[in-house]
């Protein structure tokens, strides 16, 4: 096998809020093509390793490296233009606004003129998505909502996608198209960086997982090995 | 939606008329100043109501627009026509540095910061006596007459005259609001307001649109107390008093923040209001105090959304709802 490229590289990232450490040096590798899921218990820090690698929040030390170049500290809005997309967790769409304003915006870091076939390869992913381009994003249900999120995150041309807990909330069928769904962006090209507490999902889609516990990665390995791990199966897959 | 321009046009030649049917100098002169404030709460709902900081320095800017304006009159002999785009691109400025240390916060740490920083503004108008004369404040401002091509120069020192200039100038501030909020840039004001951190991960500079936002708030109030200090003639450390503050967040508030029209309603109503109750003499505060209460409770979004519910045909409404 081929040596893959490395894409995300944490190394030694702490992170305080306030006096807390929520982050405690935590290193991770993401490499080209992979989908690496982050399984972890409510409230370990898992949403705020991707808010930190998205340069919405700052870390306190370390250093976070995408296609070699050190991103800590860049602001959101530069490191979106790199090829990270960030597909956030609750209330992760204006209601207000419309399935296609939602696509657009996706774009917003784009000024190639492919934005509208772009479009168009999102909706022939998402049919459902063409057939309510009008409606606002409020009144879809939260299965067709998650669609959107994704969609949009795909809309800014991402070498690497940021999923923060895509199963939350969803009917049991819909957690399963979602998580199809995710294994086709990685078939299709992308790198996955994947949070989930539903850590069966998680597993069985990736390739790698690491385990974060109050903020420190206390496990890590392929993703078939974590299942067997009886550690991980206790704590995580309830058996 | 074909009546929306026509009401419009209507409200404006009623606006027109004001003068002409209104001969009592004391109501010209709540009219004035209700349009100076109309002018300065549009540049505070930019702030307050689309990108949804609470500024509380708001009426320093205004006062600071006031006293740039006479102080390039009392100095260096500039009009009104120099002074009032001096004023607010100088003010414009300032917001623009105090943004961005504070812009960069949200929430309480914003507000508390404007507080200390119109306090220290007050206290620089007033104890910088060599420049500002300090409590004695700045006398004999003047209003500059004012030419029109075609119709030669004109005195507007009366208020029926001065009345037209403040007019003009808050249509042409609502105008300009009003193209701003429906612009792209507008457009993500909203964005930002509703999720913040959602527009950030979609790289929308959450800190770059209220920036926008709040310099261009800024200017307005700048602008409005410029065009307040020449028609009254005379600036104060006065002008930095927390009650001005006060007074504008309830016209944007209970006019209907986010809504432009509201807010410029507010001015109007709560400039006229508590004038109107001096009939009820030592009671008038109380009154003010409890429509103030009554208004927060029935119309917590703003007098402007009964307002469109009951004048507004509905099947008009439905077909406009994404537009308002």
């Amino acid at each position: 096998m081929h040596r893959r490229l490395r894409m995300l590289s944490l190394a030694n990232v702490t992170l305080h809020r306030g006096r807390t450490r929520v982050l405690d040096d935590v290193s991770l590798v993401v490499d080209e093509g992979e989908l690496v899921a982050l399984i972890g218990a409510n409230g370990a820090g898992k949403t705020t390793v991707l808010r930190t690698i998205s340069g919405i929040l700052k870390p306190s030390t370390g250093t976070i490296t995408f296609r070699g170049k050190p991103i800590q500290g860049a602001d959101p809005g530069a490191i979106v233009r790199l090829g990270i997309a960030h597909c956030p967790e609750e209330r992760k769409i204006w209601p207000d606004m419309s399935v296609q304003e939602h696509l657009e915006l996706g774009a917003f870091i784009r000024n190639d003129g492919d934005v509208d076939a772009d479009m168009e390869r999102i909706f022939e992913t998402f049919p459902v998505l063409k057939e309510r381009r009008e409606q606002l994003a409020g009144t879809l249900s939260g299965g067709q909502q998650q669609m959107l999120a994704i969609g949009r995150a795909l809309m800014s041309r991402p070498s690497l996608v940021l999923f923060d807990e895509p199963s939350l909330g969803l009917a049991p069928i819909m957690v399963e198209t979602i998580g199809t769904m995710i294994a086709g962006i990685r078939d299709r090209g992308a790198t996955v960086l994947l949070v989930e507490q539903n850590a069966s999902l998680a597993l069985r889609l990736a390739d790698r997982a690491y385990v974060l516990e109050t903020g420190r990665i206390t496990l890590t390995g392929p993703a078939q090995a974590m299942i067997e791990n009886p550690e991980v199966h206790r704590a995580y897959l309830g058996g | 939606m074909r009546g929306l321009p026509v009401a419009a046009a209507l409200i404006v030649v009623a606006l027109c008329a004001v003068p002409l049917v209104v001969h009592d100098e004391y109501f010209l002169h709540l009219f004035i100043v209700s349009g100076v404030f109309v002018i300065a709460v549009l540049g505070l709902d930019l702030i307050v109501g689309y990108v949804g900081q609470l500024s509380l320095a708001h009426a320093a800017f205004f006062a600071m627009g006031a006293y740039t304006s006479a102080l390039l009159f009392v100095r260096l002999k500039w009009s009104m026509w120099a002074g009032l785009p001096a004023a607010a691109l100088l003010v414009g400025l300032i917001a623009l540095v105090l943004g961005s240390v504070i812009l960069r916060t949200r929430g309480h740490r914003f507000i508390i910061i404007t507080v200390v920083f119109a306090e220290l503004m007050k206290l620089v108008a007033t104890n910088w006596v060599d420049m500002t004369r300090g409590f004695m404040g700045l006398p004999g401002l003047a209003v500059p007459p004012l030419w029109i091509p075609g119709i030669g120069t004109i005195d507007i020192t009366a208020k029926s005259h001065f009345y037209y200039v403040v007019l003009f100038a808050a249509i042409v501030a609502f105008l300009l609001c009003r193209a701003l909020v429906r612009s792209s840039v507008g457009h993500k004001f909203v964005l930002v307001r509703e999720n913040e951190p959602l527009a950030e991960s979609l790289g929308i500079s959450a800190f770059r649109y209220s920036m926008i936002a709040f310099v261009v708030g800024a200017a307005l109030a700048a602008a409005a107390g410029s065009l307040y200090a020449h028609y009254v003639g005379f600036v104060s450390p006065d002008l930095f008093n927390f009650s001005y503050v006060t007074i504008m967040l309830i016209m944007v508030i209970l006019g209907g923040k986010g809504t432009l029209v509201g807010p410029a309603l507010g001015a109007v109503i709560f400039t006229f209001l508590p004038e109107l109750l001096r009939e009820a003499s030592h009671w008038r505060m109380i009154v003010f105090a409890t429509i103030l209460i009554v208004a927060t409770l029935f119309m917590p979004k703003g007098i402007i959304f009964p307002l469109i519910t009951h004048l507004v045909p509905r099947n008009w409404r439905l077909r406009n709802a994404r537009a308002a």
